[in-house]
């Protein structure tokens, strides 16, 4: 697997994800070799639960754009993995790259030695742009075009993504497979003072409204904020917002503005286990994205038994049912303010959903059920490559 | 678009004369596959599969993994590569993970370097594509020099060691001579 996040190095989604997904592969005995940027004190090679890792010099001298520093880490990305590649030849039947940052290494290597390219595309830059304004832009949407077409098969997170990049890429559909994201349930089992946490963001008197994500225009905190007031006028809420992001500044400048010092914090970065326990002490958690992939953070609101509303948009859609295991509402201040006031005047109704949403997550979105569906994947790719026309320069063991 | 594209033709046209096997891979805007020139020569020319570009440095980088397609096709179809020669820094990347990958020989020459040609040869674009010089002189068996300037500059400026920099000058019989000198020397070790 090539990624250029694993943790400890976590800049968003993927880092887990495929921290996740290889653990759970590893358990289902493959052998999985992850070729990772450096972080500092991470080691260089580290075996964990049987997943090797391998971290490379990720590039440190200025460079002239986030794309530009890409290119040159996948220098070291592939020169790495070529290494590794020579060493194991044997025991590495298949790439798995993830997303457009390690395209370059994953193209390569899959033609320089022959070996089938999966790619998994966790968003897409149409998508987090909502369009295609510059060169830049049009650049990292060919990549992204170029890495689904190398791929033997495509893997995305939902329905949604799947249309969005047959849409936006001319990925034909044949070809992509639907593998949601994955939650780890232990996590929100941790034993944690939850009463303190809660007293930490909210008196016992004040209803907790949780929204997490980062704070840019498709996560809609900006919706969120403007539902507020309409939410005060009827009940006693402590707003958090966690995340940090672009509209930061803007947000906290929003909320002094209308006057709502005392009843909503923008909280900027909390640590993973602070966030791990707001979302059981909220009594509401809100989603209100406007562009979202997948929505992992609705399978942390409802594997942490909190009462889910969203806008249901994008991946959030398939993962939410209204008035099953959460509530949809639409992209808009008035109809988030109104899910809002519902949930928190009903509350048996807030946990019949919390609880219904809480056993699709156990059934629907466990690693292991992802990681057995990937290994499918897999398997279905290398018997076409075995049977194929296309033939590996050196036969692997299979 | 310079001078490597002659320097590259006549080294391989004489290499072929001198009963030594010659693939070429190249880039050309359209003209993608594999062509048997009449002295021999293959010459594999790719094609960047990413438009547009913001920079040389992510189109470099790019037309390296079409380069690694031809070396992989070429390897399946007849694996007798005993070396690679990179010219200049733009193949670099795909010459170094030819190297990985196969274990093969690698040599670099080189004709100038950014400091040569760059105005502002600490600006970020230049870095980086210093970076990749010296990524080349430091995976290389021996380093090509075709000037004494850059042949002072590559230890001035990467501190590759005077012991494995080679200086061929021009195109000559003699050239092809010590250039296969040096294919041989850094074959033979590995």
């Amino acid at each position: 697997m090539l990624s250029w996040e694993f943790p400890p190095r976590v800049i968003g989604g993927i880092a887990p994800h495929v921290h996740e997904l290889s653990q759970a592969l590893s358990e289902l005995n493959v052998d999985v070799f992850i070729v990772t940027c450096d972080f500092p004190g991470a080691k260089e090679y580290e075996r964990i639960n049987g997943v090797e890792v391998y971290r490379i010099d990720s590039y440190k001298f200025p460079s002239p754009d986030f794309a530009t520093w890409a290119s040159m880490m996948n220098v070291n990305l592939e020169a790495k993995a070529a290494e590794i590649l020579r060493k194991e030849r044997k025991r590495i039947h298949l790439l798995h790259a993830h997303d457009w940052l390690v395209a370059n290494a994953s193209v390569s290597l899959k033609h320089l030695l022959r070996i089938p390219l999966v790619a998994t595309i966790h968003s897409t830059e149409y998508g987090r742009r909502n369009g295609l304004q510059t060169d830049y832009q049009r650049m990292i949407h060919s990549f992204e075009g170029w890495l689904t077409h190398e791929g033997w098969r495509v893997i995305c997170c939902s329905n949604y993504m799947a249309s969005h990049i047959n849409y936006v890429l001319g990925t034909p559909l044949a070809n992509v497979i639907v593998i949601p994201n994955g939650i780890d349930k232990s996590k929100f089992e941790r034993e944690l003072d939850l009463s303190t946490l809660r007293g930490r963001f909210a008196t016992s008197d004040e209803k907790l409204v949780l929204f997490v994500g980062r704070l840019v225009y498709e996560k809609g905190a900006h919706l969120l904020v403007e539902s507020i007031p309409t939410v005060l006028r009827e009940m006693n809420c402590k707003f958090v917002i966690v995340g940090e992001g672009y509209m930061k500044e803007q947000l906290v400048a929003r909320v002094k503005e209308l006057g709502l010092g005392s009843k909503a914090f923008v909280t900027g970065f909390l640590d993973e286990q602070t966030v791990l326990g707001l979302f059981r002490v909220s009594d509401v958690v809100v989603i209100p994205s406007l562009y979202e992939p997948f929505g992992i953070v609705a399978l942390e609101a409802m594997a942490a038994g909190a009462p889910i509303i969203t806008t249901a948009l994008g991946g959030l859609a398939e993962i939410i049912d209204h008035e099953k295991t959460g509530v949809k509402v639409d992209p808009n201040p008035e109809s988030i303010a109104w899910g809002i006031v519902k949930l928190l005047n009903d509350r048996p109704n807030a946990q019949q959903l919390a609880k219904e949403a809480y056993r699709k997550v156990v059934s629907d979105f466990g690693w292991q059920t992802i990681a057995q569906r990937t290994r499918e994947v897999y398997t279905k790719v290398l018997r076409e490559f075995l049977d194929g026309k296309w033939k590996p320069i050196e036969q692997p063991n299979v | 678009m310079g001078k490597i594209a002659e320097a590259v033709s006549t080294l391989a046209s004489a290499l072929v004369k001198a009963g030594v096997l010659v693939d070429i891979v190249t880039f050309h805007e359209n003209l993608r596959g594999v062509e048997t020139a009449g002295n021999g020569i293959r010459i594999l020319r790719v094609s960047n599969p990413v438009s547009p570009h913001i920079n040389i440095l992510t189109w470099a980088l790019n037309t390296c993994s079409e380069f690694q397609r031809a070396i992989g096709d070429s390897m399946y179809s007849s694996p007798t590569i005993d070396l690679i020669d990179v010219h200049e820094w733009h193949g670099v990347p795909a010459a170094v993970a030819g190297k990985k990958a196969y274990g093969l020989p690698m040599v670099y020459t080189v004709y100038s370097l950014e400091d040569h040609r760059s105005l502002n040869p600490e600006d970020p674009l230049s870095l980086g594509i210093k970076s990749i010089e010296w990524l080349g002189a430091y995976e290389a068996g021996a380093v090509i020099a075709r000037s004494e300037q850059v042949m002072s500059d590559l230890t001035a400026i990467h501190r590759v060691p005077a012991t494995k920099i080679r200086l061929i000058e021009g195109e000559d019989t003699t050239a092809m001579q010590e250039t296969l000198a040096v294919y041989r020397e850094v074959s033979r070790n590995g």
